[in-house]
């Protein structure tokens, strides 16, 4: 019989620890557990999650109790021929399983505890301890073990180092490690093939299960073959610091290990970083685009980004912005590079890889769910399943145009929708409750904004022009401050001094040829700009837009581009459709009015409007320029005073922070003056808020007057 | 009442964490946008699909080319696709509801 793990009379050196219990073995072992663990996690069908837990708990216990039996079989340890024997290991590798000691714990100890060693290194102490201390003991005869294989590259280098002077170990030392250094790099290879496969099992959908069990085969070969490799690198270290460890004092011989150890921990932390990047890159997506929209807070990507539009770019939003389509773009790119891949870069995570990750994070402990956490890992996960489902059938979608621009579609439709929905109130972190939580009935519908399906209207927007800049605008002169520059830009004086607050801090931003700010700070706090370091550089391009660009912001027009900047509108077609009733109010329309203001307690809400466009219809629809004080005073029929309140509302909307989207999509600054920006059909929701911007008293006069 | 958490309420969970609850919605405001995408684009016409794509933003246009781009493309839904709204609604209750189905939850409120 050979010794068991209680036998106190042991062998003399490592190498003489039974392949069973030597730390590497152990290694393998919990690495084919995890493997067993992800599997089944990736198995298992999304059902209760309690059950799921449960079901997965059974086939794992015995799926590992499988794995062990096998292990010991390869290292020649028969539960037939020695069952005593077998229970014992069996014991010692149970309680050292994954499920027992996460990798967090067995790789690095207790992360609270500063002193605490891992519990692989706690291991290994211990099983070399039973069988170091008896090197003059006699041994008792076990199993055949074969030798511990010694990695070739390093045998050499590392060959007895007693006969040698201190000088010649060191150089011995530093060819060691300059050859560990070599084969680390020829891991890359390895390392990268083992990305690229987990990158394409990812890549897999859920449904997909041929596909997936062929990538999972694939990505396990990979991923086996590098931990090979890894393993390999790992002893080449632990044997240079056994050799040459005593070249230094003891304190160092500590550090030099714990230098060894953390490296290797380094290398493989760093694979979760170069194993995102390889995915990023996978597929021909562009690698910065899609960063920034997995770094986005999702919520900019619909509100800001979509919803608010052009206000929040020019109020300082631009970035969420810019990143929301991005991910338009994004979207375009899906039928070409595949919705699962979109889904594994931006961090989302389905079923199983929730599973994955929580386990590859937090070790088998981690997937024990308190009973707490279950039902918000249920939802988790459901809204996981949602998203690769979702991405499944746009990925699948019959017509390739449709599947490119959904995501672009979804995101104007849901962020205009919620947009429209609460105005007043649209902080992103009450969505859930105001607008997806709360009753359907009681939220504005989006179609009422939309002008009547029988109106044949179209608006072709011309291509934005890009932004030219006269000669003399680019001239630049010793002394010269910013009001020079906007003078050449031929800037109204009057917009000046409020243009340059604002710009002033931003041209420090811009960079001239030799990398200097264009912009700086003056002693006095004032803003100023230097003198290019090249005759002939002239102001810098971005300076001249980023001022033509917080004009426009400011005063609503662009001095740099045709026109101011206005939108052109090539077809006007729908400003006035020929079937719209443009009739005065009548007798009865006041009735109504009355009726609905006496019902809203004096206010007009959106559903009032939408009951009776008969009515409103005739005050709804407006043309394209057309100046807000105008149609208060005309359409309205307020008095001017009123019709100022009415532009105060309208004027405080678009200068809110963030800007209401609501207003900023029906009015913009063009002069100076508010005007409707396109045309068509006010929504009710801002129709019935430029209303109740008046007094009571003066609607009830109003609605008297007609 | 604050009912920042609504909807993760209606489901049962009374005591999520505000972080959760966050990232949670972040989540279901992401499968709506792509379940109501996938919807609207499908109901399109070739024809209209063809309109729309070059009005989609792309990652080569500045920010301000891609706000006004955005703005043709609300507009262009708008008069394209004048019941997309009920489009939004239905799949928001369609997703209340599967969650509900995953939760088990009752939802006390009409879908």
């Amino acid at each position: 019989m050979s010794e068991k793990l209680s036998t106190p009379e042991m062998k003399t050196s490592t190498s003489d620890i039974p392949k069973a219990l030597q730390i590497e073995e152990i290694d393998k072992l919990r690495t084919d557990q995890s493997l067993l663990e992800g599997r089944l996690v990736m198995e298992a069908p999304f059902d209760d999650p309690v059950v799921e837990d449960q079901k997965r708990a059974e086939a794992r216990s015995e799926g590992f109790k499988d794995l062990i039996e096998a292990y010991l079989k390869k290292h020649d340890i028969d539960k037939d021929d020695d069952p005593e024997e077998f229970k014992e290991y069996s014991e010692f590798l149970r309680e050292h399983s994954v499920d027992v000691i996460s990798d967090s714990m067995w790789e690095n100890g207790n992360s609270d505890d500063d002193a605490s060693i891992s519990e692989r290194a706690k291991t290994s102490r211990e099983i070399a301890a039973k069988y170091s201390s008896a090197s003059t003991k006699e041994t008792q005869p076990g199993p055949s073990i074969p030798p511990q294989p010694t990695p070739p590259a390093t045998q050499a280098s590392l060959s007895p180092t007693e006969t040698l002077s201190l000088d010649e170990r060191l150089e011995k030392q530093n060819e060691a490690l300059a050859k560990i250094k070599e084969f680390e790099d020829a891991m890359q290879g390895d390392r990268q093939a083992r990305h690229a496969a987990f990158a394409a099992r990812m890549a897999v959908g859920t449904l997909a299960f041929r596909k997936r069990k062929k990538r999972q085969g694939e990505f396990e070969a990979a991923e086996s073959v590098y931990q090979e490799k890894l393993r390999e690198l790992e002893l080449r270290r632990i044997e240079l610091a056994e050799t040459y460890g005593s070249l230094k004092k003891d304190s160092e011989n500590e550090a030099f290990i714990r230098g060894l150890e953390t490296r290797t921990n380094k290398l493989k932390a760093e694979d979760f970083e170069a194993q995102r990047e390889h995915m990023l890159k996978q597929g021909g997506l562009k690698a910065k685009l899609l960063e920034k929209y997995a770094n986005m807070d999702s919520r900019k990507k619909i509100l800001l980004g979509v919803a608010a539009g052009t206000v929040l770019a020019a109020s300082g939003v631009g970035i969420g912005v810019a990143a929301a389509w991005a991910g338009g773009a994004v979207g375009t790119l899906i039928g070409g590079a595949g919705a699962g891949l979109l889904a594994t870069a931006k961090g989302y995570r389905t079923h199983a890889t929730v599973m994955s990750r929580m386990f590859r994070e937090g070790g088998p402990e981690a997937l024990k769910l308190d009973r707490s956490q279950t039902r918000e890992r249920a939802l988790e996960a459901a809204l996981g399943n949602m998203r690769s489902q979702a991405e499944k059938d746009i990925k699948s979608a019959d017509r390739t145009k449709a599947a490119a621009l959904a995501l672009g579609v979804g995101s104007v439709a849901l962020g205009s929708w919620i947009s429209y929905g609460h105005f007043l109130d649209d902080r992103p972190s009450e969505l859930l409750g105001g607008k997806i939580g709360g009753a359907i009935e009681d939220m504005n519908m989006p179609e009422a904004t939309a002008p009547p399906a029988e109106l044949d209207w179209k608006i072709e927007v011309a291509p934005t022009p890009e932004m030219e800049f006269s000669p003399e605008a680019s001239k630049i002169f010793a002394g010269d401050g910013g009001y020079d520059l906007f003078n050449r830009m031929d800037i109204p004086q009057e917009h000046w001094g409020q243009l340059w607050d604002k710009v002033g801090p931003d041209l420090a931003n811009v960079k001239m040829s030799n990398g200097v700010p264009f912009g700086y700070e003056m002693p006095n706090g004032e803003w100023g700009v230097r003198m290019p370091p090249v005759v002939g550089e002239g102001v810098p391009k971005e300076a001249l837009e980023m001022i033509a660009n917080k004009h426009q912001e400011l005063f609503g027009s662009n001095p740099a581009l045709p026109n101011g900047g206005a939108v052109e509108v090539v077809s006007e077609q729908h400003l006035l459709p020929p079937t719209l009733d443009h009739s005065p109010l009548t007798a009865s329309d006041v009735d109504v009015l009355q009726e609905a203001l006496k019902e809203g307690n004096m206010s007009l809400d959106a559903s009032a409007i939408n009951a009776h466009p008969e009515v409103f219809n005739k005050l709804s629809f407006v043309g394209k320029g057309l100046d807000l004080h105008t149609y208060a005073t005309e359409a309205l029929g307020l008095p001017d005073r009123w019709a100022s309140d009415v532009e105060e509302l309208v004027k405080k909307q678009l200068e809110a922070t963030p800007p209401n989207s609501s207003f900023t999509s029906v009015f913009e600054r063009a002069n100076g003056e508010i005007v409707f920006r396109g045309g068509g059909k006010i929504p009710p929701e801002v129709l019935a808020q430029l209303f109740n911007s008046v007094p009571p008293a003066v609607r009830i006069e109003f609605a008297l007057a007609g | 009442m604050d009912n920042t958490r609504s909807l993760l309420q209606e489901l049962g969970y009374t005591n999520i964490p505000a972080e959760q609850a966050a990232e949670l919605e972040e989540r279901a405001l992401e499968v709506l946008q792509m379940r109501i995408g996938l919807r609207l684009s499908q109901d399109m016409t070739d024809e209209q699909l063809d309109q729309l794509e070059p009005l989609m933003p792309t990652a080569e246009d500045n920010e301000d080319e891609m706000a006004r781009k955005q703005q043709d493309v609300y507009a262009w839904l708008q008069q394209n696709h004048p019941n997309y709204g009920q489009a939004v609604s239905e799949e928001i209750a369609k997703m209340k509801q599967d969650l509900a189905g995953v939760t088990g939850a009752e939802l006390s409120t009409a879908l």
